[in-house]
């Protein structure tokens, strides 16, 4: 499963990689992105399965960053996690309505991360079975 | 995680967030300022939170703690809740200065306090001003009407007012089971974006849209109200891409991930000896074949030359670091002086990307922080002296930086008082540095040079700022010490400027080879000011000092020879040294010439010998001694048993 890991501040992103690879998930599989821009140059150029990406990033934001992966046709079902400082009923909501797949609260650990993926999946597996 | 992870998360974590933290303080000063400079209070207000993120996963509460109020702080006041005031910015430059400690704290693995109640406190703006934001904060939200819409929505959802597992109305706070319920309301149950349901691009949502959500909430039967079923499926064509997702900048962007890669300081050392040692190989190689007649030989040789020269260049090209990151410290030390002082004072600081030794930044702050602070302290006038004077009530010190050749040179100049030529030689006297006559016959020049003299201080009070301790004359040495040199320049009623000059790199040491003896000594070119041959006739004994008449003046000699303890003739050549303020010629038996070379450490046995800073390999691989000419110069070296300034 090729994860790509999105934060300008690189001490997060090895830290959700090393969680990721605790989880099980293939080291090299995972790719790491500095900011919105760059991650969207990736995504375009590679094909990823899923998308870990902070809210608060410079330049641009967890946000656009989803907005723009659901405007691209080839991406738009691409599952998108967005990592939070706080669980902000108004965020998650803005959040949610751009089109994301679930959130999770810094700091969390790695039984947080599994769970939060699970739910991910399962609504993919639903949908894919609907669909 | 496992320890080791840890401490590895721990290191990247001091790094990447010390980087953060030490733009920090110049970025306050600078929304002190402008603190309606939104883009700056998103950056400032970014550092807390990401620090925050990384202290989370670490288990720093503290840290955690501090930067959350300081975090919430900034946030009020991104969202126009609050105007930072001078209060607000002591209470986050100290919360700065906390988390330096904290940081420091971390990096040496000591226990960490919480921070202080009575700071977080002050973080926290004023109590009823909060709830009068807050009550604000809540007219907005029921007058917004997307928001309206959405309330009214999760009311239908979770009936009103409930929120299975959490009373959603004492928080702002959203739970995993409310996030689901939602993506079910957004895309249908148990569905996921962009696979059943199509999603908005924009922010704001549509009536056909909200309709369309109303519709699907309809379709679990719970809510009151009109269904339309009549209302055709969201027309939601994908949109335009937004702009920020078309800019062009992305696809000149590489697609790599990371562009940098963090290297050890010491590896970066290590290859910068590797090349020293190339470029020695190479000397010698130069100089057998510009002896042998093999023109093969000479072609490799001359190659060699160029590659290796591009080569040392390159990696002399890595140690290098902006001047800025050391210029990013001062707004605060300056900000914090001139409240103390009671004076109005900008900073303005100039060549920020000019490249410098990285040894050369950190060994400048000191020196440089000297500086700002006479400047501050002394150049200043306060601002009813500079309204008098006929001056803006604020004062201006800038601080710049340029390169010149294979110099960096580093000024601050004020625009306060200048110094006067009249007081200081007066000074000079009273304090017993120089005696009348020399005083009298000092130019203006060498006049504010006498700043630079030990036991030398314009205050008449000893101030807190800068008249005590070091005084300029260590800053003098200093500089000297890094093969560097310090003058001044001053107009009365218009400011001083001190300029300071320090070679771009201390990996290659630009060098005078001389012979004494059998031996070969390179002395730093940056030290020496001229060449002469002695005329025995000028060569005089002056109260127990071999000394020359030299340029009007008297020169004080020392033989290299007797310092080297190297016998036979006697030296004709005088080298002129100028190390701080003192002045001395080098008797040596012949001059060479100039040269580049490498430094090398002499090794753990010959390390801490006086007057020798390493040792390096000529071209004819021959070894000669660098020396030290800081220590040389000091009293009682060997080279001169008392030596004396010449005036």
């Amino acid at each position: 499963m090729k994860i790509l890991v999105v934060d300008d501040f690189s001490t997060m992103r090895r830290i959700v990689r090393n969680l990721l690879v605790e989880l099980g998930f293939s080291n090299p599989l995972i790719q790491e992105a500095d900011d919105g821009h760059n991650a969207m140059t990736m995504l375009k150029a590679n094909s990823f399965d899923m998308v870990v990406t902070d809210w608060n990033m410079p330049n641009m934001t967890g946000i656009e960053l989803l907005q723009a992966i659901r405007a691209e046709p080839k991406l738009k079902g691409l599952p998108v996690l967005m990592v939070t400082a706080e669980n902000n009923r108004e965020q998650i909501i803005a959040a949610a309505q751009a089109g994301v797949n679930g959130y999770i609260v810094k700091p969390f650990t790695a039984i947080t991360l599994k769970e939060k993926l699970d739910k991910i999946f399962e609504r993919l597996a639903a949908s894919g079975a609907s669909a | 995680m496992d320890a080791n992870l840890d401490s590895e998360l721990r290191d990247d974590f001091l790094v990447e967030a010390g980087e953060l933290v030490q733009r920090l303080g110049e970025q306050l000063i600078e929304l002190e300022a402008s603190p309606h400079d939104r883009e700056l209070l998103n950056a400032v207000f970014r550092v807390f939170h990401t620090v925050k993120g990384g202290a989370g996963f670490l288990g720093i509460e503290p840290m955690v703690q501090l930067c959350h109020c300081a975090e919430e702080l900034l946030n009020d006041a991104r969202n126009v809740k609050l105007v930072l005031n001078s209060a607000h910015m002591d209470a986050l430059l100290e919360a700065l200065d906390l988390l330096n400690g904290m940081m420091a704290a971390l990096a040496n693995g000591e226990a960490m306090a919480p921070p202080p109640a009575a700071l977080l406190k002050r973080l926290q703006p004023v109590v009823e001003h909060a709830a009068a934001a807050a009550t604000a904060a809540k007219a907005t939200r029921s007058a917004d009407p997307i928001e309206a819409e959405f309330e009214a929505l999760l009311d239908t959802l979770y009936g009103q007012g409930g929120a299975p597992g959490a009373s959603r109305h004492t928080s702002n706070d959203i739970n995993d089971d409310e996030f689901e319920s939602l993506l079910d309301t957004l895309h249908g149950k148990g569905a996921a974006p962009g696979t059943a349901y199509p999603v908005e691009e924009k922010k704001d949502i549509s009536d056909d849209e909200f309709e369309a959500l109303l519709d699907n909430l309809h379709g679990k039967g719970s809510a009151p109200g009109q269904p339309q079923a009549s209302s055709p499926a969201p027309a939601l064509s994908p949109a335009p891409a937004p702009a920020e997702a078309a800019r062009p900048a992305t696809a000149t962007k590489p697609a790599a991930a990371e562009s940098t890669v963090r290297v050890d300081t010491t590896r970066l050392d290590t290859l910068v000896n590797r090349a020293g040692e190339l470029v020695l190989l190479r000397n010698r190689l130069l100089s057998l074949a510009s002896r042998s007649d093999n023109e093969m030989l000479a072609t490799m040789a001359g190659d060699l030359d160029r590659v290796s020269d591009d080569l040392q260049t390159a990696v002399l090209g890595m140690r290098m670091q902006p001047v800025g990151r050391l210029f990013q410290r001062f707004p605060r030390i300056v900000r914090d002086l001139a409240r103390q002082l009671g004076k109005d004072i900008e900073l303005i600081t100039q060549g920020e990307d000019t490249d410098l030794d990285r040894s050369l930044v950190e060994a400048l702050a000191d020196p440089l922080i000297h500086l700002l602070r006479n400047a501050v302290d002394h150049g200043l006038e306060d601002p009813a002296g500079r309204e008098r004077a006929g001056k803006s009530p604020k004062g201006k010190v800038t601080l710049s930086a340029s390169q010149r050749g294979e110099r960096i040179v580093i000024s601050v100049s004020d625009d306060g008082r200048g110094m006067d030529p009249e007081v200081l030689r007066r000074k000079a006297v009273e304090k017993g540095v120089i005696d009348a006559t020399q005083a009298a016959r000092l130019s203006d020049v060498e006049c504010y040079e006498l700043i630079f003299r030990p036991g030398f201080s314009t205050a008449a009070t000893i101030s807190d700022i800068s008249g005590r301790g070091v005084g300029m004359d260590v800053v003098k040495t200093r500089v000297a010490e890094l093969g560097g040199t310090l003058q001044v320049q001053s107009r009365l009623g218009h400011g001083s400027t001190l300029e300071l000059t320090v070679p771009l790199t201390l990996a290659i040491l630009r060098v005078l080879m001389v012979r004494v003896g059998d031996r070969l000594f390179a002395l730093p070119l940056g030290n020496v000011s001229e060449v002469f041959e002695l005329n025995p006739q000028h060569d005089h004994m002056l109260d127990g000092r071999r000394v020359a008449a030299h340029r009007g003046r008297a020169l004080v000699l020392g033989d290299l020879a007797d310092w080297a303890r190297v016998r036979g003739e006697a030296g004709r050549h005088v080298v002129v040294l100028h190390v701080g303020h003192i002045h001395l010629g080098c008797l040596v038996h012949e001059v060479i010439g100039r040269e580049d070379v490498m430094v090398k450490p002499l090794g753990p046995l010959f390390e801490g010998v006086p007057g020798v800073a390493g040792a390096t390999v000529t071209g004819d691989g021959r070894l000669a001694l660098v020396l030290d000419l800081a220590a040389l110069s000091q009293e009682g070296s060997g080279l001169l048993p008392a030596l004396k300034v010449t005036a």
